[in-house]
């Protein structure tokens, strides 16, 4: 699933080189932390939240077939 | 408007009726007329009163549309993604139509086709056209309801005489809404609201100030 965030969001951005995706296990949820440019950040979450909702219902598509749990987090990188 | 992305001035033609104009165009333009996207400007100039009928067109060449970033992205994510889904791309009227297939397509259409709609935003980010995805013609379904939905509400208000308030729709929904109450006699809608989703109020034409 890190894969699929990490491919959808570097086809969203301007820095692809910047994206970076880490997975964390956790008994039924796995959270997935998503790190981008600062000025990409619009992006990845666009107006009115809409391009980050639309990542979250593609996971939770994939959580539903695989019966689990993914968090999508959106991280500003410092 | 950005009918031919350049912002260049479009070039207009006349001609006795729409034919003749093409024809026109065709001949400055140097392509065949499949290869054109054109507007009416005027339909029939009444300025010229006895030369009668007259039409000016604009017309500019059709736009190549490229698949490749929406092809390039469905081929590297759908690997990933754990749904059994197949895709077909299709080009029609400057728009990219994807058509989604599969074991899995099923789950694309619940809760209102809500994993559908979140590929078209995707694919709309990352495509430089226009992208509409549909499935087991979903769309066509939808639309069919949705206009059913609105001319019933556009006739209870045109019995009751009171006005009546929608749900929050996207603009491509309310369009539908829209042209649709039209059609009953007596009856007219707007959009209410700020944003990208807005309600529609039904209401009969006489209070249209009330």
């Amino acid at each position: 699933m890190k894969e699929l965030v990490e491919l959808i969001a570097k086809s969203l951005v301007d820095k692809p080189e910047k994206v970076q995706v880490s997975q964390l296990e956790g008994e039924q949820t796995t959270i997935l932390e998503l790190k981008v440019a600062p000025e990409d950040l619009g992006k990845v979450i666009g107006k009115q939240g809409r391009t980050a909702r639309a990542i979250r219902i593609i996971l939770g598509a994939a959580g539903m077939k695989l019966k689990r749990r993914f968090n999508l987090e959106i991280i500003e990188k410092g | 408007m950005e009918k031919n992305g350049k912002g260049d001035e479009l070039q207009e033609f006349k001609g006795k009726n729409l034919d003749e104009a093409l024809g026109q165009a065709e001949h400055v333009l140097k392509m065949p007329r499949e290869k054109l996207n054109y507007e009416i400007v005027t339909a029939k100039t009444k300025l010229f009163g006895i030369r009668g009928k007259e039409i000016v067109i604009r017309a500019w060449p059709k736009k190549e549309l490229d698949a490749r970033s929406v092809d390039d992205f469905l081929e590297r994510i759908l690997p990933h993604f754990p749904l059994q889904l197949t895709y077909q791309v299709k080009k029609k009227n400057e728009t990219i139509y994807i058509i989604f297939n599969g074991e899995d397509k099923n789950l694309l259409l619940r809760k209102d086709g809500a994993l559908l709609l979140a590929f078209q935003h995707l694919l709309n980010k990352i495509s430089p056209h226009k992208v509409q995805v549909d499935c087991e013609f979903y769309r066509r379904r939808k639309e069919k309801r949705l206009r059913e939905f609105a001319q019933e509400v556009a006739y209870q208000v045109s019995e009751t005489g009171k006005n009546e308030i929608l749900d929050l729709m996207n603009p491509y929904e309310r369009r539908i809404v829209h042209i649709a109450v039209n059609q009953v006699p007596g009856i007219t809608s707007e959009s209410i609201g700020e944003g990208f989703l807005k309600r529609v109020k039904i209401f009969p034409i006489n209070k249209a100030d009330g």
